[in-house]
């Protein structure tokens, strides 16, 4: 069967769109189960997510940890590897770049942001580089090595942030950092920051890597079939190792996002699981580095329009959370609606 | 009484969307014959068991089984109607013992409790009835899979069928083995049995059918009792147009050495057999063919080569240069290419386009690599052409590869491990699930490199092709040459007997 760019695009999101429109009918069923119009809710919501400049920038702004987590799983996933660790490399990546933010003081404001950028980036690679090596040297599966050491993360930073850089305060948090390591806003007040304008170049830079570079072919290879990779010359035990550190660095990134954009310093467990959702989003973008952009602004869009929803009609703004939780479960059914469109559409010879 | 018609088929049809899989099938299969189907790769043949089986229910057409009218919605039913089906791949499990496999499905006994003595009884004498010798305690792991094939006939007798068909049965066999599964089959004949044997070698058709069906793009194209047909009226059916596969083999003069492998001894890798001590020569404009039983150490041979499998001792020698454990796109850049032995494991990625492809193992090679990043302009000019050159059918560059067939998937592997010219080829199954067709262009490509002097180390289960192809044969087994000669002074039982682990004397000449 031919296909020509455009049908075969189509093909290739639609398991995507199934999800998100199968999500979007049953969230329907809840509203009417709630005894609220979902037209009226969902416009509602739409409008809080993209209703003038002031919400698209929150929807971004709420976006822009997903695109940094969804990028560095699909690069560990394009090489076979599951990294289920962003969390934890999130989590120290974010407070690496806060210590240099505040051990810091009078550098130009450009260098200090990329040191903390660079911290960050090294602490998610360092905490990659275990799983990665147990991965390599001894077959240890990545998913319990990375889920391990979010665990690990979660206390060290704990630690570091109660005893060692604790503001006085009931909070458990770090010190500020110097005002030039913050990542300038782009709409204030919106919390929207650079980091947005970093993340998306990210995505066109791998994007490129991916697809127009005999080292993206190799990890896809690796990913895909690593039988042919190794008769084609690939050693993919040497991708594995780089695929996975460079999802850990990206990772760090994610956290430094955070910390340097939003919040200015380090808060004791700020994430309500960016780490984890991201993974969703990945995996709703079909693990494409220009996918995942539109998937993450959906999920920016859920939180931040549900929230608006909630004020507008007598809908609550988990709402939003609910629809993301659909969207995972039907994203996870891909396989279902993969294998059953396929044989619907065309079918298998032999 | 018996009904005369063992199985009719009629205007059967199985579409998967678009693709006619089956388009109008005809099969009549009298009771107590040995009924040969013949088609190409992708003729509809496995569509039509698996219909037969239950496996999936077909759109139209009828089956009458001994006359009565059946339609199946799983195996359990077919197996019940005394239907049983030795598959191209086995369907044992490998920590269970030949008796238990033999009665898995089929567990005598009351409740949980399984009857093994009673069972034991009756597998043995059906063992002893048709001279099939099982050491019934066995684990199947241990056994080769020769018997691993004799545990899947024992198992469909168990179940009682009278219908038994058996999907390319002589894959894995050696001649012996042919001949002695043919009077096996031959046997269940004389019991009354009928049996439906699907191949695509036609010259075991003509030894053992009596009549023949030949499918050809999911439709039967006509059936004969055998004495009206030869082999070269089947391959025109099966083909739809004069085959030649006679080859014209021009006399080369061997001349530089390209490869020599001293004492090759490969690491154990998972129970997969190594190579032990191997020795062999090939010059420029040389055909070396080598023969065994699937997992006698071909894998270790090749991968030894390649640098894909640790060399514990011994030496290769490439153009006069050592080549041990050098990494195996290095040797892709000097001219050792690789066609190998499993498609869609070892030789493409699924999941890629026709061009993704098309340059695997040549990915950083210069000519599609400008300033870090794939020059996609120099490498659709290439695919193009081989394209082009090898004949192969694709919709487009960005076509899946799984979109095509098994055929011109196999000619893009070779059309890329030719393009650069090799000095070595390494051909693994060349010929492995592609159609007639696809066959003779494969093997003229390859007498093409041997005139252009490459040297050509073949290794394959096809002991036909091998002897037609090669200057040399050498035969392989458990890691061992057991002996090596010119094509014409082997016969097929001398080659069998070593296949089988007999050194005949005489024929040790070095390799």
């Amino acid at each position: 069967m031919n296909m020509n760019p455009i049908k075969h695009f189509i093909w290739q999101i639609l398991p995507s769109i199934l999800a998100v429109l199968c999500a979007l009918l049953i969230g329907a069923v809840i509203i009417i189960a709630i005894g609220e119009n979902p037209l009226q809710a969902y416009t509602a919501m739409l409008q809080g997510a993209f209703g003038d400049t002031s919400s698209w920038a929150e929807t971004l702004q709420r976006a822009t940890p997903y695109i940094f987590g969804a990028l560095a799983f699909l690069v560990a996933a394009r090489s076979g590897l599951f990294n289920i660790g962003l969390e934890g490399q999130m989590y120290v990546g974010a407070i690496a770049a806060v210590i240099v933010g505040f051990s810091l003081h009078n550098l130009p404001s450009f260098l200090h942001i990329l040191l903390a950028l660079i911290a960050a980036a090294l602490a998610g690679y360092v905490w990659a580089i275990i799983p990665a090596l147990l991965k390599v040297k001894s077959g240890v599966h990545e998913v319990i090595s990375t889920i391990m050491l979010n665990y690990v993360a979660y206390a060290l930073t704990a630690y570091l942030t109660v005893h060692v850089y604790h503001e006085p305060g009931a909070v458990a948090q770090t010190y500020q950092v110097d005002p030039g390591a913050i990542l300038p806003a782009l709409m204030p007040p919106s919390k929207l920051n650079t980091g947005f304008i970093l993340a998306i170049i990210l995505a066109i830079a791998l994007y490129i890597f991916l697809f127009h570079t005999p080292w993206g072919y190799n990890l896809r290879v690796t990913g895909l079939n690593p039988g042919a990779g190794r008769y084609a010359g690939i050693k993919s035990k040497r991708i594995i190792l780089w695929a996975m550190l460079l999802s850990g660095a990206i990772g760090g990134l994610m956290g430094a996002e955070r910390s340097l954009g939003v919040y200015g310093r380090f808060i004791n467990s700020f994430s309500p699981g960016y780490g984890f959702t991201a993974i969703a989003v990945a995996l709703l973008g079909q693990n494409h580095p220009l996918g995942i952009i539109p998937a993450a602004i959906l999920f920016g869009a859920l939180e931040n329009g549900g929230s608006f929803m909630s004020l507008q009609v007598n809908v609550p703004r988990e709402l939003g959370l609910i629809l993301e939780a659909l969207i995972i479960v039907f994203i996870a059914a891909e396989h279902f609606f993969r294998v059953h469109l396929r044989s619907m559409m065309k079918g298998d010879k032999e | 009484m018996v009904h005369k018609e063992a199985l009719v088929i009629s205007g059967l049809k199985k579409y998967f969307g678009h693709v006619k899989a089956n388009d109008g099938i005809d099969l009549v299969v009298r009771t107590g014959t040995i009924h040969a189907i013949v088609g190409e790769n992708g003729a509809g043949k496995s569509t039509l068991m698996n219909s037969l089986f239950g496996l999936h229910q077909p759109d139209s057409g009828e089956i009458y089984l001994w006359g009565e009218k059946v339609l199946f919605s799983s195996p359990l039913q077919a197996l019940a109607h005394g239907i049983g089906m030795v598959h191209q791949h086995f369907m044992l499990v490998e920590a269970l013992s030949v008796l238990e496999n033999i009665i898995l499905g089929a567990e005598p006994g009351k409740g949980i409790l399984l009857n093994y003595k009673n069972s034991r009884k009756t597998v043995e004498e059906i063992c002893h009835k048709y001279g099939l010798e099982l050491d019934l305690d066995a684990l199947v792991e241990n056994v080769p899979v020769g018997i691993q094939q004799r545990i899947e006939i024992v198992k469909v007798l168990y179940r009682g069928a009278r219908l038994i068909i058996l999907d390319e049965p002589t894959a894995v066999l050696i001649p012996q083995e042919i001949d002695r599964m043919f009077e096996i089959l031959r046997e269940f004949k004389r019991d009354g049995c009928t049996v439906i044997f699907i191949t695509h070698k036609l010259h075991e058709v003509m030894a053992l059918a009596d009549d023949v069906t030949v499918i050809r793009d999911g439709r039967t194209v006509g059936h004969w009792p055998i004495s009206q047909v030869n082999e070269k009226i089947l391959a025109r059916q099966m083909v739809g147009r004069e085959v030649v596969l006679d080859l014209v083999k021009e006399e080369t003069k061997p001349s530089e050495l390209i490869l020599q492998v001293q004492g090759l001894q490969t690491e154990q890798v998972n129970g997969d057999q190594s190579a032990e001590d191997l020795s062999f020569n090939i010059r420029a404009g040389e055909i070396l063919g080598i023969v065994g039983v699937a997992g006698n150490g071909q894998d270790a041979l090749i991968e030894g080569i390649l640098g894909l499998r640790k060399v514990e001792k011994g030496e290769i020698l490439y153009l006069g240069e050592a080549i041990n454990g050098v990494n195996t796109s290095h040797l892709r850049q000097k001219g050792i290419s690789c066609i190998s032995a499993d498609r869609l494991k070892t030789g493409l990625v699924r999941e890629f386009s026709v061009r993704e492809n098309a340059i695997l193992g040549y990915q950083k090679s210069k000519e599609f690599v400008s300033k870090l990043l794939f020059h996609k302009k120099k490498i659709n000019h290439y695919a193009q052409q081989i394209i082009k050159e090898f004949q192969i059918k694709t919709p487009s560059l960005d076509a899946l590869i799984t979109q095509l067939s098994g055929g011109n998937q196999q000619k893009l592997i070779i059309g890329r491990e030719l393009h650069a010219n090799p000095k070595l080829i390494i051909a693994v199954q060349p010929t492995r699930g592609v159609d007639i067709g696809a066959i003779e262009f494969i093997y003229q490509v390859l007498l093409e490199c041997r005139r252009k002097n490459a040297a050509i180390l073949l290794i394959s289960n096809e002991l036909e092709e091998v002897l037609s192809l090669s200057d040399r044969v050498a035969v392989l087994y458990q890691g061992r040459f057991m002996g090596s000669n010119a094509p014409n002074r082997l016969t097929k039982e001398s080659i069998g007997l070593m296949m089988a682990g007999v050194r005949t004397e005489g024929e040790g000449e070095p390799v």
